[in-house]
């Protein structure tokens, strides 16, 4: 079959394909549904597609933004009573930190800024140091004092195990051979 | 008012102003190429005129959005053909594919018993038996060839239409059309239908 043939009879099938027309009532049908307000069925299909994508990235936004905000948790207790048990550590470094404090304080003091010779220093250049400000933050991850009381091991009470002993085997005596290597292997 | 000899641009206008009558005679211009592109992508007649009437009821609904730069024609095929195209893709329609393919086995059964055009019986049985080799190729093609091979065939829509359907440029649209008709010929060489 020819070339031209062959796409003529293609065009005709996929003419048939597509052939027809609607109901004469569908002029009639459509103003209709106008009328009555309807909407397109297959709209909300499309918007579902859409839709739900962004549903669920508003439910994780969502739960991120709960977990950000509730006030105290159960572990966040946890971690403050550990904080409560850590207090007497607590105390002793802030001790240290303000002993370090009025020693860096009196070290200022008798340097020519210190004394209000100089102009002083912008507060960015200061050093900074353990101020008790930081605590609340830093608090809750002290690690707690152990409270436990130390392993104690008992003696072992058994007895060391025994081996019996083996009896006492009498040494072999080899008679030497008789033939010499060399005819040993002849044989 | 008669609307004989008022173009397109006019009845949207007048129905943008209210006038149902007008928007009534739209439809009745556009229905069979509406319903047309409707059956290219669904290839079933009861859910193309579903796909038709949706397609004029959000034409009508957004008549305000219509501003002119292509025609009517082409504006409300462009609605028609992602109404159709949605209920294409839609699960419902994929069930109902699965469960009742009898819509495209009614279509060649239709086709099968229209009377030959050949001259003797054993022309006509070669024809026939070729026509249904056609179009299970037809069927066997990608949706993008097949698609724009139907629309081009169908006979109601310029390439210029067709490719503001597919969002195609119109050399897009031409190579689809020649690949899909290479493609036919493929499958009817390889399933032996003469020589092709």
């Amino acid at each position: 079959m020819s070339e031209e043939l062959l796409d003529q009879a293609i065009a005709e099938v996929a003419r048939e394909l597509t052939r027809g027309e609607p109901g004469s009532a569908f002029r009639a049908q459509v103003m209709a549904r106008i009328n009555a307000g309807d909407r397109p069925r297959y709209t909300a299909w499309r918007a579902a597609w859409v839709l739900s994508p962004v549903a669920v990235a508003a439910i994780v936004i969502a739960a991120f933004l709960f977990r950000t905000t509730t006030p105290v948790s159960a572990p966040a207790v946890a971690v403050a009573g550990r904080a409560e048990q850590a207090r007497p550590l607590r105390d002793q470094r802030d001790r240290i930190a303000t002993a370090v404090d009025s020693a860096s304080e009196r070290a200022v003091a008798a340097t020519p800024e210190g004394a209000g010779l100089a102009p002083s220093r912008p507060a960015s250049n200061r050093v900074v140091t353990n101020r008790p400000a930081a605590r609340p933050v830093l608090d809750p991850l002290a690690a707690p004092p152990l409270a436990v009381a130390s392993i104690a091991v008992d003696t072992l009470a058994q007895d060391p195990i025994q081996i019996e002993r083996l009896d006492a085997i009498a040494p072999m005596t080899v008679a030497p051979l008789d033939i010499p290597d060399v005819q040993r292997r002849d044989q | 008012m008669s609307t004989v000899c008022v173009t397109d641009v006019e009845l949207v206008a007048r129905a943008r102003q209210g006038d149902p009558a007008a928007f009534g005679e739209l439809v009745e211009r556009h229905r069979a190429a509406v319903y047309r592109a409707a059956l290219a992508a669904l290839r079933s007649p009861a859910d193309a005129e579903d796909a038709a009437q949706d397609a004029f009821l959000l034409a009508y609904r957004r008549l305000d959005s219509f501003r002119g730069d292509a025609s009517f024609k082409t504006w409300l095929l462009t609605i028609t053909w992602h109404q159709a195209i949605n209920r294409r893709r839609s699960l419902s329609s994929v069930w109902r594919r699965v469960v009742a393919p009898k819509t495209e086995a009614e279509a060649d059964a239709m086709m099968a018993n229209a009377p030959a055009a050949g001259p003797s019986p054993e022309a006509a049985a070669a024809q026939e038996e070729l026509r249904r080799g056609i179009r299970e190729a037809i069927r066997a093609l990608s949706p993008k060839l097949r698609d724009a091979l139907l629309l081009a065939q169908a006979g109601d829509y310029s390439y210029e239409e067709i490719g503001a359907m597919l969002h195609a440029p119109l050399g897009t649209i031409k190579w689809r059309v020649s690949e899909a008709r290479k493609m036919i010929r493929k499958h009817l060489e390889a399933h032996g239908y003469g020589d092709v």
